[in-house]
């Protein structure tokens, strides 16, 4: 599916909705605005490697960037790891700039970007770490296998963040960490266009 | 039949927003509810801003030991808070400091008293401010604004009328009422996990120990009973025997 100028999905305002409704508005902006840096980062490199962008689409499964254009692999592993690169990037400043400021919620902003980063490192779309694993297995290997090495890989992954969600909810650390599993499972096998290399978290 | 969805969904989204305008309690149940089930009750913002801090200080993973020591259940996550910023600060033995206060009263600046918290850990109870006047004397190290040496505030003053009205910070047992050269009149009510607070200078107190208080009842009216320049309610937190800044909380 092509992703014309910019898009959102209904689901993406429900939940939208929802932690607006429960949220303060302080957390919220501690959320957005390393988002906002992170989607920066991949809009910066993709205009760098030349390439175009053609819109962008709010989901449940995410931030979307559409682009077309030719690059090689590295140069599509780069605009993957963009992201992830600035939001590690504004977390190390926020933090610094918190600690001479002393304020709290740069620290809280940070400390969600840094999350946010390494979070979107794992190896499984519809992360960048999993189309940064695409772009780089395509060279050494035929299409549909980089499809299927991708695929085992975000298994793997969301299996994994599964069982530590699951050890997590039995000693009474909460959902959070298997609401993630879950949402990653359910979305890593059914990404078409990230194997394409077309879009991004 | 999308741009129907659309319109739905963005419906819902207003008629939310304006629900949370016209209700501003509801989603503070809510939000307490959503913190019970994805978090359990506990406090993950205090980890994750432990998280930013420790990074520009370059000690991410002997810090991330402590961090993961905050998502500990409430009580837990008070003692961590507690252990982790009131004793190892830099600087040295905060008795050493105190020692030589009289001399050199800034090095005392930089180090905060063992019985001291200086963090704010997520109580387990609902709480309200105990009185509606404005802060006049932070939680910290300040000049003694009667004899103007340096010493330190194990709570704060909030600025009152002389009869105006104290009302309890939570539900909790009343465990002393009193009066002091300092404090003047006061009471300290117990809470549940080890929390309880002490309301101080009052010129009446109306419970009596033992009683059974809720959240935002009458305890007394303010005064300046005890060692003060004028009518204000001192407001001490207090986890176990540690001194908790009250500020974020009322």
């Amino acid at each position: 599916m092509k992703i014309e100028r910019f898009e959102v999905g209904s689901a993406a305002i429900l939940l939208a909705a929802l932690i607006y409704f429960i949220a303060d508005l302080d957390k919220i902006l501690a959320l957005l605005v390393p988002v906002f840096v992170h989607e920066l980062g991949h809009i910066l490199m993709l205009r760098f490697l030349g390439l175009r962008i053609s819109g962008f689409r709010v989901e449940l499964k995410g931030f979307c960037i559409g682009y077309c254009g030719c690059t090689g692999a590295v140069g599509h592993a780069l605009a993957a790891a963009a992201g992830p690169m600035f939001g590690l990037i504004y977390a190390m400043a926020a933090s610094v700039l918190a600690s001479s400021l002393g304020s709290s919620w740069l620290e809280l902003s940070a400390g969600i970007s840094l999350i946010l980063s390494f979070f979107n490192l794992l190896p499984a779309l519809p992360l960048d770490g999993g189309r940064m694993l695409y772009a780089l297995a395509c060279p050494f290997m035929r299409e549909p296998a980089a499809g299927k090495l991708v695929k085992i890989s975000g298994l793997a992954v969301g299996i994994a963040l599964l069982a530590l969600g699951t050890y997590l909810m039995f000693n009474g650390y909460g959902l959070a960490m298997e609401l993630a599993a879950i949402w990653l499972l359910a979305y890593t096998g059914t990404d078409r266009e990230g194997q394409k290399c077309r879009e991004m978290i | 039949m999308r741009e129907c969805k659309i319109y739905l969904a963005s419906a819902l989204f207003i008629c939310l927003s304006a629900v949370r305008l016209c209700f501003p309690q509801l989603p503070d149940q809510l939000r307490r509810q959503a913190g019970e089930i994805l978090c359990n009750g506990r406090d993950y913002n205090v980890a994750v801003q432990a998280m930013g801090r420790a990074l520009a200080h370059g000690q991410l993973e002997d810090q991330l030991v402590q961090v993961l020591e905050y998502i500990g259940p409430p009580e837990e996550q008070a003692l961590a808070v507690c252990e982790t910023w009131a004793s190892p600060l830099p600087g040295g033995d905060a008795a050493a400091a105190e020692k030589d206060a009289s001399g050199a009263s800034q090095t005392a600046y930089s180090v905060l008293p063992d019985n001291v918290c200086s963090g704010s850990p997520l109580l387990p109870f609902e709480y309200s401010s105990p009185a509606s006047g404005e802060l006049s004397s932070c939680f910290g190290f300040r000049e003694d604004p009667i004899d103007a040496e340096p010493g330190f505030h194990y709570g704060i003053d909030i600025a009152a009328d002389s009869g105006d009205d104290i009302l309890a910070f939570a539900s909790g047992l009343v465990s002393f009422v009193g009066t002091g050269d300092g404090y003047g009149n006061y009471c300290i009510i117990e809470h549940t996990g080890g929390y309880s607070t002490l309301y101080a200078h009052l010129s009446q107190c109306l419970v009596s120990e033992g009683q059974d208080l809720e959240k935002g009842q009458l305890i007394g009216y303010a005064g300046q009973s005890g060692r003060a320049t004028g009518p204000h309610l001192h407001f001490e937190l207090m986890y176990q025997d540690k001194y908790i800044n009250p500020e974020y909380y009322i």
